[in-house]
Parts: structure tokens; C-alpha cells; sequence
């Protein structure tokens, strides 16, 4: 491709990056970009765990504005970053918030004031007028807002920083788990890696950081370095029908929930999501409960989806941050994530990106990058801001094993 | 309901029985058979009694793959679980699909054989490099109008600079770049070639139906503007080595049809 990425001196150090779903992904983009070498392990192929599966919303931070004004901010700036940065791999059509009920409509007021805050351009719409803009949207609606959410595809987006990783030199290794990490005098030196594709064998892989950004695995996978990272494994199911009943994403006006968020995709309109604690983040599917409550959930939005052919059901492994919640905690969970810097746990050479969501995916590698610097006593700041991203379609390229 | 799943490795085959959900695809049995905590949900959905019943694998030595296991451990390529990624090609029972496309229900009783997409290198397993596909595809845009009734054009109340407040609505193409038409085109595949652990000859140079499908897409998009579409249709590789079998558009798992988009580019429409 004739695409140029501009380059800065290279480092002297090498960055183990832990996961390559959506925060690894754009975790090594990241660290490409300020000129480390990279290497990023996945124990599978890339984006298999949850970032591919997630429903797609492109969150202005409306959703979170009442609830937590920090995240809501951070989504808006994310989102007008990722329109510019990734073009292609957006539908941007905006989003609609709506009331069905008189409690909904009365939450509109507490809803325009904290996007207000949060600095998202909420703007109210007649009834008549979401109906004009969204003809499938339910005659129930009382009151609407308008909103600058959209839909990315959740593998283009990540694939397109992994491809970015690839131009940068970044070492890309899928099918190579993480089976254990070697430390001397409380700093860890090697991660133990088994590449599932050629040997039975385990290598040994050394580097100067070693990054955990594994998602809702990233407790198993702190575990190996004998580190408690606090992550807590929810499964949330979603549910696509054939057919495009809207353009827009619309959500109910109240405080997030489950079976609120309909995603328009390509041909498909998507309901996401439900919330359940699992003790394992492994091969999770939606329960009939789910589903059923998913389908009715969507025709409240869009009565079209009442009888809609259903094309798929699936479920995907959210990370909530903490260790241990319960269903309570775990709804009262802040989707925020945090940057973990395991030296103050008495383990030097590595750290965790922990908690998050799909939409914030490039500021949570910028913060961790961030980190990595600190820790190795670099100045090197980020350029993931400014500089697009390759295609997705380079990722595999002039590839063979 | 009990899937039974028959995976190639190498020169041999792994068996895989699992307890599934009635509405469960063949990717959905396939990641719990090869999930070590897989057996928990299948056993939830399933109503089965003992630790360890929801899933049983058995290893058939294969002379080909040269590996040890341990566990049952399958590659697969995946990602979405909806049919956008495009990633989870495989050949069931014979035939290219996307296995999170495909209900097991759906499929005659019995064994489910899955093999490789035949028009790329294997990995392992069913994990293909699919670089030959992403070499042919060209550089074009992914967005388009979505095609529904004459609706008004959508506010936007967050423009990037210097982009107006209103704008056309926008989706993706249709087409999710999974490489199922490579695999079914007897141009790019010639018979007796599946099944083989390299990527085969082509009989001539062909650009695939992906390539031409994306290249009639552009020309509707930006009409005559369009020179890189018009040279890659027209060029040796392009719409003339088409042999219009078809295979391309009856694979398709998203309707985009590219053995009637080439035709459309081969009757200059």
C-alpha cells in the first residue's frame, strides 16, 4: 500500500503486549507509534474474545451522562477521535434517545442538563419529528433526543490498529497463549508462551514491560504472575433480526439498563444488552430467557422487531472492574477502566488495563502506553490523535504462516 | 441437542461431541466442545447431570500436523458471532459458510464434517492466513446510502469541522470480506484442490469474485468517475476469467450476489 505512517527514532525496549482484543490492538498501535519494539500475544486469532462481538454502538456518552459524567466525556472525545481516525468503519448516522412512558419522558429533563455538562450536544426533537427521521421507531414515544451516537464495526476498528502495529514492525502472534510468566527479585523478566499452531513446546519470551490487556480474562492471566487483577467476568447477550429497521441508534430515556440499546448493522438491527456474573469468561451463550426478553425489548423500541426473522444470538464476556462483585456491585459497576501499575504490588516489569468499553479502546491503550513510558523512563508522548490508521484490509496482506 | 462435530487436523480428524442449545450454530458447539469450561454451559442449557458429560474428545493421530495435545485444542478463526466480522469460514460438510451462520438444525442429522476454506494456506486446523483474499481486494470505500425509502437526511449534532450539520445517512457494504466466494470458485479451486494444506495453482490468473463484486459496488457509487474499478474489471484477471459457475453467489452468506455483479460489469451495466 502507499499508505506512510511517520516514524519517530526507535526505542531501546521492548514492550510485551498481553491480548489482542480491541485494548491490545490499539495498546500496540500505541506503542508502535512511539517508537517501541512490540510484540502481542493472543491465544487465539485476534479480536476472538469480546471486543468482536460487542453490538457495535459508537457511544457519544449520553447513555452514561446522569450515572457518570467522567466516562460520558471521555466517550464523546473518543467518539469524534474515532470518526476522524477511522472513517470507514463507522456508520454515522447519529442516535435517538427515547421516552415510551410518562416516568421515561420525566427523565428527560436530569438527561439533557447531565449531557449538558458531560459537553454532549443533546438537542430535543418533537415526537414527530424522531418518527420523520426513524419511521420503524414505536407510536409510543413521548418525548426524543437527539444524539451524535453511531455504529463501528467492532473487528474493522481494532483490526485496522493491528494492521497499523503490523506496518510499525509490531510483532503480531496469534495463537500463543500466555502459560506463565518467569520473575527475578520481584521483577518479571519472561513470559512462557505456547504457540498453539506449530509446537507443544513453550517459549521463552523476554521484554522490558509486560502489559495485561486481556479483558475479562485478565484475572486468570494476572494469576500466572501470581498478581489479583481486579476484573469480573459479565456475560451480556445481544440479538439481531434480518432487517434494517432504523438508521439511527436509538436507546430508552432512562438510566442504563438491559434490552435498551437497538443497533442498526449493515442488513441487521441488533438489541443489546443483559448483564449476568459468570465465573468463567469462556465459550458464554445467551440463555432463552435472555432471548426472549431481548426480542420484546427490541419491539418496544421498533415494533417491526416483534416479528422479525432472528438471524443471530450471541453473547459476549464484558470486564467489569473489581474483584469479586455480585450481581449488585457488578450492576452498580462503573464501566470506567484503570490503568495497573503492579510494582506497587511488589511486582516490577509489568501492568494491567483493566475494565472499559469498546468505544474508549484508544484512550485506554494511550493511558497504559502512558504508563509504560513512566515505568521505563521514557518521554515519548502519544500519536495515536493524530495519525490514522492503515486499512483493515492490510492487516493480513501479503501474509503466509 | 447432542452435536457431533468431525474437525480436520492435519491428515486426520479430531471428534468432538457436545451437548448444544436446539437454535445453537456450528460455531456456538464448536467453542464449547473446545472450551474447558464449555462443559458448565452445556450442561446448563442442556440439563445435564455430571461434571464433564457436556463434552468428549477423542484424538486421532494425524501424520501430517506434526503436534502434541493435551486438551482438545482446535484452531478456528472467529469473532463476532453475527455473520459482520467475516472471519469464521470454514467448509461444513463440504461446503464453504460461515459457521456462525450456519444452525446446527439446519443441517442433515449426523456428523458435521468442517475443513479448511480451500483457497488459503492452513495454519492448523480450520485457521487459515487469509492474506490471499486481502491481497485481491481493492483499496475502495466501505460505506454507501443504506438503500431504504426516501428518508430525510440525518441530523448531526456533532459535526467534525467543517462538515455540515446534516447529512446523508450511511451504512456499510454489504459484503464482510469472509473469502467464501474465493473458496467456492472452481476458477480459484479447481476440483480435487480442497482438502490440500497448500494453497492451490490457480488454472489462470484470477482476481476472485470479492475483488469484481467490490469493483461493480464502486461504479454504482461513483458512476464513470471510477478508473480503478473499470481497470481492475477490465483487466486479464478481471471479469473475463470469470467462468460464471455462480458458486460465488450461492455461497454468499450477505445476499451481495457477485457472480450477477459480474455479469452487470461484463455487460458494461
Amino acid at each position: 500500500m502507499a499508505f506512510e505512517i511517520p516514524r519517530v527514532d526507535p526505542l531501546p525496549f521492548r514492550v510485551a503486549v498481553i491480548g489482542g482484543g480491541g485494548t491490545g490492538a490499539a495498546l500496540a498501535w500505541d506503542l508502535a507509534l512511539r517508537g517501541f519494539r512490540v510484540v502481542i500475544f493472543e491465544r487465539g486469532e485476534f479480536l476472538s474474545g469480546t471486543t468482536g462481538r460487542h453490538h457495535g454502538q459508537l457511544h457519544s456518552g449520553a447513555r452514561y451522562a446522569s450515572g457518570d459524567p467522567e466516562i460520558a466525556r471521555e466517550c464523546m472525545a473518543e467518539t469524534l477521535a474515532l470518526r476522524r481516525l477511522v472513517p470507514d468503519a463507522i456508520e454515522y448516522n447519529g442516535g435517538l434517545f427515547v421516552a415510551l412512558d410518562g416516568e421515561e419522558a420525566a427523565y428527560g429533563g436530569r438527561f439533557a442538563e447531565a449531557c449538558a455538562e458531560a459537553g454532549i450536544p443533546a438537542r430535543e426533537v418533537s415526537p414527530a419529528r424522531a418518527r420523520e427521521l426513524e419511521p420503524g421507531l414505536s407510536s409510543r414515544v413521548e418525548r426524543a433526543f437527539l444524539v451524535p451516537d453511531g455504529t463501528f464495526d467492532a473487528w474493522r476498528v481494532p483490526a485496522a490498529f493491528l494492521a497499523g502495529a503490523r506496518e510499525l514492525g509490531a510483532e503480531l502472534r496469534p495463537w500463543t497463549g500466555v502459560v506463565g510468566f518467569d520473575a527475578t527479585d520481584g521483577r518479571v523478566t519472561a513470559a512462557r508462551v505456547r504457540d498453539r499452531a506449530r509446537a507443544a513446546a513453550e517459549n521463552r519470551i523476554e521484554a522490558d514491560c509486560f502489559v495485561i490487556a486481556c479483558g475479562a480474562w485478565g484475572g486468570t492471566v494476572g494469576a500466572l504472575a501470581g498478581l489479583e487483577v481486579p476484573v469480573t467476568p459479565a456475560a451480556g447477550s445481544m440479538l439481531a433480526v434480518k432487517g434494517r429497521l432504523c438508521d439511527m441508534v436509538i436507546s430508552r430515556l432512562r438510566p442504563p439498563g438491559d434490552g435498551d440499546i437497538l443497533v442498526p448493522q449493515r442488513g441487521l438491527s441488533i438489541i443489546g444488552s443483559t448483564q449476568r456474573l459468570v465465573e468463567s469468561p469462556d465459550a458464554l451463550l445467551p440463555t432463552d430467557e435472555e432471548i426472549a426478553f431481548l426480542r420484546q425489548s427490541g419491539a418496544a423500541l421498533a415494533p417491526a422487531f416483534a416479528d422479525a426473522e432472528i438471524d443471530s444470538a450471541w453473547c459476549a464476556a464484558r470486564p467489569l472492574f473489581g474483584s469479586a462483585l455480585d450481581e449488585a456491585a457488578g450492576r452498580a459497576a462503573s464501566r470506567d477502566f484503570a490503568v495497573l501499575d503492579h510494582e506497587t504490588d511488589g511486582m516490577a516489569g509489568i501492568a494491567s488495563v483493566v475494565g472499559g468499553k469498546a468505544t474508549t479502546l484508544r484512550v485506554m491503550a494511550e493511558k497504559a502506553a502512558d504508563l509504560v513510558c513512566r515505568k521505563l523512563g521514557v518521554e515519548r508522548s502519544c500519536r495515536t490523535l493524530e495519525t490514522a490508521p492503515p486499512s483493515w484490509r492490510d492487516l493480513y496482506r501479503g501474509r503466509a504462516p | 441437542m447432542i452435536a457431533k462435530l468431525s474437525v480436520a487436523r492435519g491428515d486426520g480428524r479430531v471428534e468432538l461431541e457436545v451437548e448444544a442449545p436446539e437454535w445453537a450454530t456450528v460455531l456456538d458447539a464448536l467453542e464449547i466442545a473446545t472450551s474447558k469450561k464449555g462443559t458448565t454451559e452445556a450442561r446448563r442449557h442442556g440439563g445435564r447431570e455430571k461434571e464433564g458429560e457436556g463434552q468428549k474428545g477423542k484424538e486421532e493421530k494425524g501424520t501430517g500436523s506434526g503436534r502434541e495435545w493435551n486438551d482438545v485444542d482446535v484452531l478456528y478463526r472467529h469473532s463476532c458471532h453475527h455473520g459482520s466480522c467475516g472471519v469464521c469460514g470454514a467448509l461444513v460438510n463440504g461446503r464453504p459458510a460461515l459457521m456462525c451462520r450456519t444452525p446446527l438444525r439446519e443441517l442433515p442429522s449426523g456428523v458435521v464434517r468442517l475443513d479448511p476454506l480451500p483457497y488459503a494456506t492452513v495454519i492448523a486446523d480450520l485457521a487459515v492466513e487469509p492474506g490471499p483474499l486481502f491481497d485481491s481486494l481493492p483499496g475502495f470505500g466501505y460505506l454507501r446510502p443504506p438503500a431504504r425509502e426516501e428518508l430525510p437526511p440525518v441530523p448531526d449534532p456533532a459535526p467534525l469541522p467543517g462538515a455540515p450539520a446534516e447529512r446523508p445517512r450511511e451504512r456499510f457494504e454489504d459484503c464482510i470480506e469472509c473469502g467464501l466466494c474465493l473458496a467456492a470458485c472452481p476458477v480459484l479451486v479447481p476440483e480435487g484442490a480442497e482438502g490440500s494444506d497448500e494453497a492451490p495453482d490457480a488454472r489462470r490468473p484470477f482476481v476472485g469474485p470479492a475483488a469484481l463484486a467490490m469493483a461493480r459496488r464502486e461504479l454504482a457509487k461513483k458512476g464513470p468517475l471510477s478508473g480503478p474499478a473499470r481497470t481492475l474489471a477490465a483487466a486479464p484477471d478481471g471479469v473475463a476469467a470469470c467462468d460464471r459457475a455462480f458458486e460465488c453467489s450461492r455461497v454468499c452468506p450477505r445476499g451481495v450476489a457477485p457472480g450477477r455483479l459480474i455479469e452487470e460489469l461484463r455487460r458494461g451495466t
